[in-house]
C-alpha cells in the first residue's frame, strides 16, 4: 500500500504558476540590467562584407555594440560547435545573428539594431536536402569535419553532417528474396516546439569573475559546460541558475543566445537579459528536423515482413550545433525509430544534411513521428495491397515476447500485441461507419525511456522538514510533483513536509542530461529513490540510537516512527523525533546519491530494457468537397508500468495526442527559399482546444519498468503514432494515400480530385 | 517610440483629438486588432484615442421604423446574444459568434472590425448583405457610407483622416428572408478562408428565388457582394443546376490571395462550394427546415 505515489496529487509547482509568483528566466531582475537584441541575416547564404556599427554606437543608451570581430573565433554548439556566436565571413541562415547590441532599454537597442548597416555579397542557397548532397551543389560548411565534436567520417558527399547505417541481417539480400517489395517516400516539415515561452537568458558576471546564468534550458549541467567551452573557461567559472522552463517538448536543451549575453555582459560591464521574440523564434529557434524518409519492404505471401531498408534524408538547416546527439542518427539509433516489427533483416541509413534553411534541433521524440509517419503509413498500404486488415498484418508481425529489439540488446515484458488488441476493443475497428468518408486508421510504436546520470541530494533540517534538492528545472511536464512524491513515499509523511529546491549549478550535484528522452521519472527518480532509502535509513539507525529500541523493530508509517515490541505499539511523530534526531547528532542529516547506469558510450543515450508501446486507432470524416479532415475520435492504448501521479501522466498523453494532430494537418514552418513564411502563432498553426476530438485512453497495467515503484515513460511516446494514425483513416475514408504532412484540407483536396477510384493504393 | 494614451468621455472630444492628432493619431476600440499590429511593429501610432470612456457608443437601438443602429462599441459577443438582432439579422449574429475565440468576442467590436478591414474578418460579409451603412464623424461634421463603398483595400477603408464610425446602422432589416452565414477555416478561431453570407427569399411556393443576396469574405482585397451570381439566382426556381451556375459565377467574381495556408485556385474553389451550400441552407431555413445555428462548418 503506498502512502502517495499512484495518487492524483495536484502540481508542487501548480500555485506558482497559476497565481503568476513563478519566476521564469524573463523575470530575473538586476541592478543596471541591460536589453540585449540581435541583427539577424536577411540573407539565407552571403559573404560579409562589411558591418557599420558607428551609429548604432552612438544613439544614447547603448551600451554595447558587438560583431563577430570582437569575439573570439569560437563555436558553439551542444556536441558539434560549428554555430559562431556571431556569423563570421558568412551567413548560412536567414535569421542568422550578424550583429548585437545592449542597450538600456528594448527600444533603444531595437532602434539601434535599425542603425546597423550590413554589405553582404549574395552566394548561391541550397534549400532541399536531396539537392544539397549532389556534386556541384553550394558548399555552406568549408569543412565540417574540423568542427570540434563533429563526428568522425570521411566527408565525401557533399553538405553531409553525419552519416549512420545500423543494420541486422542482410537487408539487401532480404529484399531479393522477398515475394513482394513495396518502396514509397515519405516528406515531413519543420515542426517548431510552439511552447508558450521564448528562449530567454540573463548573464551577469561578478566581481570575482564568475558567469551567472539564468536561461530557459532544461539540461543545466550541459548548458555549464557549453558556455564554460564557448567562453573558454572552467565549469566552475558558470554557475548556472535554475529558473522554471516554460515549456520546453525538446526544443530547451541548446545555449541558444547565451553566450551573445554573456559577451554583451563582458562588453557593456552590465547584467544583459535577452528575450527572442516569437518570430526570432519561428525563423531560428531550433525545430523538428524536416525529413524525407524512403521505405522498402520485402514480404512473404503470408504477410510476414522479411527485410527492410529505410533511407532518411533528414534536413539538419545551416548548423548541427542544436543538435544533442554527434553522429546525429536520429533514426538509426538502437530503437530503429520505434519500429515495433520482427523484422528478419533491417538497414537503417541515415544521413543528416546541411541546407540554408533554420538550424534544427530536438522535438518530443525526436525522429520518431518522422520515421513513423512513414513506416506506419506503408504498413497500411501493404495490408491493404494484400488485401489483409491493417490490424491483423501487424498482429502477425509485430514483436512479442522473447524477440528482440531491431538491432539487437533485449526487451523485457514486450505488450505490442496487448497494445493493439486493447485498442481495437476500444476504439470500434470494425464496427459499421455512421456515413460515408469516415474512416479509420491504426498505428503502433514504441518508446523506451533515456538514462542519464544525475544525482540528487536530501536535507533534513532540525524541524524536520525535508528538502529535495536536484538539477532539473521543472519544464512543465510535472516532474517535480512526481519527485517530491517519492521523498514522501519513502519516508512516509505528507508532501507538503518535502519542498523542492533547485538552485544553481555550483551547489547541487550535476543532473547529467537533465531533462529528456522520457527520462525524468527514470534517472532522477532513481536518484531521489536511492537519496531517500539512505535517509530514511539514517533516521532508523539514529532512531534505535536515542530509543533504545532494536533498529527491525522500527519502522516510518503514517507521518511518523511506528516502534512495535513492548506491550503496545508507540508513534512518535516525524518531525518530533527527528528535530530529536538532528539535536543529537547537531547537525541535520545531508544525504546526495547519484544514479548512473547508463552504459552507452560518452554523450550517447541508452536506452532500457523496458519498453513501452503505443497503439492507435483514429477515427476522422473527411469533407469531399473542401479536403478538410475532422478528426472525430482518437483512442490510445499505452503498456505502462506503475503510474506514479495519473494527472501528470494524462497530461502527458493528452499533450503528445494533441502535438500529433497538429503536426499530422496543420503544423509546418512554411519555408520558400529559405525565409519562414509563418513567422508568428497566428500563420504558424497549432490545434486550438477546439480542433481537439474525443481522447480516450486504455491503460495496460504492467508494473515492471526502471522508473521507482516499476514504472514506464510516458513524455513521448503518444506523439509518435499519431500523423500515421490520421493518414490511415483518411485513406480509408477517400481512398487516397497522403505521403507528405501535414495533411491540409486543400492537399487532400487536390488528391481527391486526382483519384477518381475509391481504392487505396 | 512612446505613444501617449488618451480616454476622453464624449464624441466631440474624440473627433477634436484625432483633428488635432491628424495622421499621428489613432482610434483605438477592443484592440483585438490594433494591438497586434502595434505588437507586430505594422503601425506605431504616436496618438491612441480610446473609445472607452465614451458615453452612448455601446449597445443596440431599433427605431420606430424598424432601423437598427449599433454603437461602435458593441461587442461581437454583444451582438451575437442581442435577442433583438437574433430577431432582425440572424445572420449578423451567426457572423459575429464566429469572430476569433470567446475573449476576442468579449473585447472587440463591431466598428473596431470594419475599420480593420482585415482579410478574413466575419462580420463584413454580413453586414454587406444587410445593407448597412457606417456612420462616420469627424470635426467637420457626420455622413454615412454604404459598407459597399467602405472597405477600399487591404486594410484600408474610406475613413478619412479624423474620422471616426460612431455606430452601424442597418436601415429596416427584411423580415421575410433568411439568412446563413457559413465560415470555412483551416483552424478554429482563425480568419476565414472564405465567409459567405447569404439572404434569401423565396417565393410563396417555396421554390423560386424571389430575392437574394450574397455577401463574401476572405476572397478578395476587400469584402464584396456577388452581385452578378445574386442576379442569375434571382428569380429562378433553385435547383442543383443553377446553384452550379451560381457558385461558378460567384468564383469569377472574387480575387483571393495565395499564401502559405492555401492557393488562390483552391480558395475559388471553396468559394463555389461554401456559396451553395450557404444558398441550400438558406432554403431549409426559409422552409422552417433548418437550423441555423446547427453545425454548419
Amino acid at each position: 500500500m503506498t502512502n502517495v505515489v499512484g495518487k492524483a496529487v495536484g502540481r508542487v509547482d501548480g500555485e506558482e504558476k497559476v497565481s503568476g509568483s513563478a519566476r521564469f528566466a524573463a523575470d530575473i531582475e538586476s541592478a543596471g540590467l541591460l536589453w540585449g537584441a540581435s541583427l539577424r541575416s536577411p540573407l539565407p547564404h552571403a559573404k560579409i562584407l562589411h558591418i557599420d556599427v558607428n551609429r548604432a554606437k552612438s544613439l544614447a543608451g547603448v551600451k554595447a555594440v558587438l560583431t563577430s570581430l570582437d569575439l573570439p573565433d569560437v563555436r558553439i554548439g551542444r556536441q558539434i560547435r560549428d554555430l559562431p556566436i556571431l556569423a563570421r565571413d558568412k551567413v548560412r541562415f536567414i535569421g542568422e545573428k550578424v550583429a548585437a547590441v545592449a542597450a538600456q532599454d528594448k527600444d533603444t537597442a531595437e532602434e539601434a539594431l535599425s542603425l546597423i548597416s550590413v554589405d553582404y555579397e549574395e552566394l548561391p542557397a541550397v534549400f532541399d536536402p536531396s539537392a544539397a548532397i549532389q556534386d556541384g551543389a553550394p558548399v555552406i560548411h568549408e569543412n565540417p569535419a574540423a568542427y570540434d565534436g563533429a563526428p568522425h567520417l570521411i566527408q565525401k558527399i557533399n553538405n553531409v553532417v553525419s552519416m549512420t547505417t545500423k543494420a541486422k541481417g542482410d537487408a539487401e539480400l532480404g529484399l531479393r528474396k522477398a515475394d513482394m517489395v513495396f518502396e514509397h517516400a515519405f516528406r515531413t516539415p519543420f515542426v517548431h516546439q510552439a511552447y508558450i515561452e521564448p528562449h530567454t537568458c540573463v548573464c551577469a558576471i561578478d566581481t570575482v569573475g564568475k558567469v551567472h546564468v539564468w536561461a530557459s534550458n532544461k539540461s543545466p549541467f550541459l548548458l555549464r559546460g557549453q558556455v564554460a567551452a564557448a567562453l573558454a573557461v572552467f565549469a566552475d567559472d558558470v554557475v548556472v541558475h535554475l529558473v522554471p522552463v516554460g515549456g520546453d517538448f525538446g526544443g530547451k536543451g541548446s545555449p541558444m543566445d547565451v553566450p551573445l549575453c554573456y559577451y554583451l555582459a563582458k562588453f557593456s560591464g552590465r547584467p544583459v537579459k535577452m528575450v527572442m521574440s516569437y518570430s526570432e523564434e519561428l525563423m531560428a529557434g531550433n525545430p523538428r528536423h524536416a525529413s524525407i524518409i524512403s521505405v522498402k519492404t520485402g514480404i512473404k505471401k503470408s504477410g510476414d515482413l522479411q527485410a527492410m531498408k529505410i533511407k532518411c534524408l533528414f534536413d539538419s538547416g545551416a548548423y548541427g550545433a542544436f543538435k544533442p546527439i554527434p553522429d546525429v542518427n536520429l533514426a538509426g539509433a538502437r530503437t530503429a525509430g520505434g519500429i515495433a516489427y520482427r523484422i528478419p533483416a533491417i538497414q537503417i541509413d541515415s544521413c543528416c544534411v546541411y541546407t540554408n534553411s533554420v538550424p534544427c534541433g530536438h522535438m518530443r521524440g525526436p525522429g520518431y513521428p518522422q520515421i513513423a509517419f512513414a513506416i506506419e503509413s506503408q504498413m497500411d498500404i501493404i495490408a491493404r495491397a494484400i488485401q489483409i486488415d491493417p490490424v491483423e498484418f501487424r498482429m502477425r508481425n509485430l514483436v512479442e515476447e522473447g524477440d528482440e529489439p531491431p538491432f539487437g540488446g533485449s526487451w523485457e515484458g514486450i505488450k505490442a500485441k496487448d497494445a493493439l488488441r486493447k485498442v481495437v476493443e476500444a476504439s470500434g475497428w470494425g464496427f459499421p461507419k455512421v456515413r460515408p468518408y469516415v474512416g479509420r486508421g491504426v498505428a503502433v510504436m514504441q518508446k523506451s525511456p533515456g538514462i542519464s546520470a544525475t544525482g540528487a541530494n536530501i536535507v533534513i533540517d532540525s524541524s524536520g522538514r525535508v528538502t529535495l534538492r536536484m538539477g532539473v528545472p521543472e519544464q512543465g511536464s510535472g516532474s517535480h510533483t512526481i519527485l517530491q512524491q517519492i521523498v514522501a513515499e519513502e519516508l512516509r509523511i505528507p508532501l507538503d513536509l518535502v519542498t523542492i529546491e533547485t538552485g544553481a549549478t555550483d551547489a547541487l550535484p550535476d543532473s547529467g542530461w537533465g531533462s529528456g528522452a522520457s527520462s525524468v521519472s527514470h534517472s532522477m527518480g532513481q536518484a531521489v529513490l536511492k537519496a531517500a532509502s539512505e535517509v530514511r535509513a539514517q533516521l532508523l539507525t539514529d532512531a534505535a540510537g536515542i530509543l533504545g529500541v532494536e533498529e527491525r523493530l522500527i519502522s516510518l508509517e503514517n507521518g511518523g516512527f511506528l516502534i512495535r515490541g513492548g506491550v503496545k505499539q508507540k508513534r512518535i511523530p516525524f518531525q518530533k523525533l527527528v528535530s530529536r534526531l538532528a539535536d543529537g547528532r547537531g547537525r541535520s542529516y545531508d544525504v546526495t546519491t547519484i544514479y548512473d547506469l547508463s552504459a552507452g558510450k560518452k554523450g550517447e543515450f541508452s536506452f532500457s530494457g523496458v519498453t513501452s508501446f503505443c497503439a492507435q486507432v483514429t477515427e476522422v470524416e473527411v469533407d469531399p468537397e473542401t479536403g478538410q479532415v475532422a478528426i472525430r475520435k482518437i483512442t490510445t492504448a499505452h503498456d505502462v508500468g506503475t503510474i506514479l501521479n495519473p494527472i501528470t501522466h494524462q497530461g502527458q498523453i493528452e499533450g503528445g495526442l494533441i502535438q500529433g494532430i497538429g503536426f499530422a494537418v496543420m503544423e509546418e514552418l512554411c519555408v520558400e527559399n529559405g525565409r519562414v513564411l509563418t513567422l508568428h502563432l497566428g500563420d504558424y498553426k497549432i490545434p486550438t482546444i477546439r480542433d481537439i476530438p474525443k481522447l480516450r485512453t486504455v491503460l495496460l497495467q504492467n508494473p515492471a519498468g526502471p522508473v521507482p515503484y516499476q514504472g514506464k515513460a510516458i513524455g513521448e511516446i503518444s506523439i509518435v503514432p499519431v500523423a500515421a494514425a490520421i493518414a490511415n483513416a483518411i485513406c480509408d475514408a477517400t481512398g487516397v494515400r497522403l505521403f507528405e504532412l501535414p495533411v491540409t484540407a486543400e492537399k487532400l483536396y487536390w488528391e481527391l480530385k486526382k483519384s477518381s477510384s475509391k481504392s487505396c493504393i | 517610440m512612446t505613444t501617449d494614451y488618451f480616454e476622453p468621455e464624449s464624441i466631440s472630444e474624440v473627433v477634436s483629438l484625432l483633428d488635432r492628432f491628424g495622421d499621428n493619431g489613432c482610434v483605438i476600440a477592443g484592440g483585438q486588432s490594433l494591438l497586434v499590429m502595434m505588437r507586430h511593429g505594422l503601425v506605431s501610432p504616436r496618438y491612441l484615442v480610446s473609445l472607452k470612456n465614451v458615453v452612448g457608443l455601446s449597445g443596440i437601438q431599433e427605431s420606430t421604423d424598424g432601423d437598427l443602429t449599433i454603437g461602435a462599441m458593441t461587442s461581437h459577443r454583444d451582438v451575437h446574444r442581442s435577442s433583438l438582432l437574433q430577431r432582425r439579422t440572424p445572420v449578423l449574429c451567426q457572423a459575429a459568434a464566429k469572430v476569433g475565440s470567446t475573449p476576442i468576442r468579449n473585447l472587440g467590436t463591431i466598428a473596431g472590425n470594419i475599420c480593420h478591414n482585415e482579410l478574413g474578418a466575419d462580420p463584413p460579409a454580413a453586414l454587406l448583405v444587410l445593407d448597412s451603412r457606417a456612420v462616420c464623424v469627424s470635426a467637420n461634421g457626420e455622413r454615412n457610407v454604404p459598407l459597399a463603398q467602405f472597405f477600399t483595400g487591404y486594410f484600408e477603408t474610406a475613413l478619412r483622416p479624423g474620422e471616426v464610425v460612431k455606430a452601424i446602422e442597418i436601415p429596416s432589416p427584411p423580415s421575410d428572408m433568411a439568412g446563413i452565414y457559413l465560415k470555412y477555416v483551416v483552424r478554429s478561431g482563425d480568419l476565414a478562408v472564405v465567409g459567405v453570407a447569404v439572404l434569401l427569399g423565396l417565393e410563396s411556393d417555396g421554390k423560386h428565388c424571389r430575392e437574394v443576396r450574397i455577401g463574401l469574405g476572405g476572397v478578395a482585397p476587400v469584402p464584396l457582394r456577388a452581385h452578378k451570381a445574386e442576379q442569375i439566382l434571382r428569380g429562378n426556381a433553385i435547383g442543383d443546376e443553377i446553384l452550379s451556375e451560381v457558385a461558378n459565377v460567384a468564383r469569377s467574381e472574387v480575387d483571393p490571395v495565395s499564401d502559405a495556408h492555401g492557393s488562390a485556385e483552391y480558395r475559388r474553389k471553396m468559394v463555389a462550394v461554401f456559396v451553395k451550400r450557404a444558398i441550400r441552407h438558406a432554403v431549409d431555413v426559409s422552409l422552417g427546415q433548418g437550423a441555423i445555428y446547427g453545425k454548419t462548418n
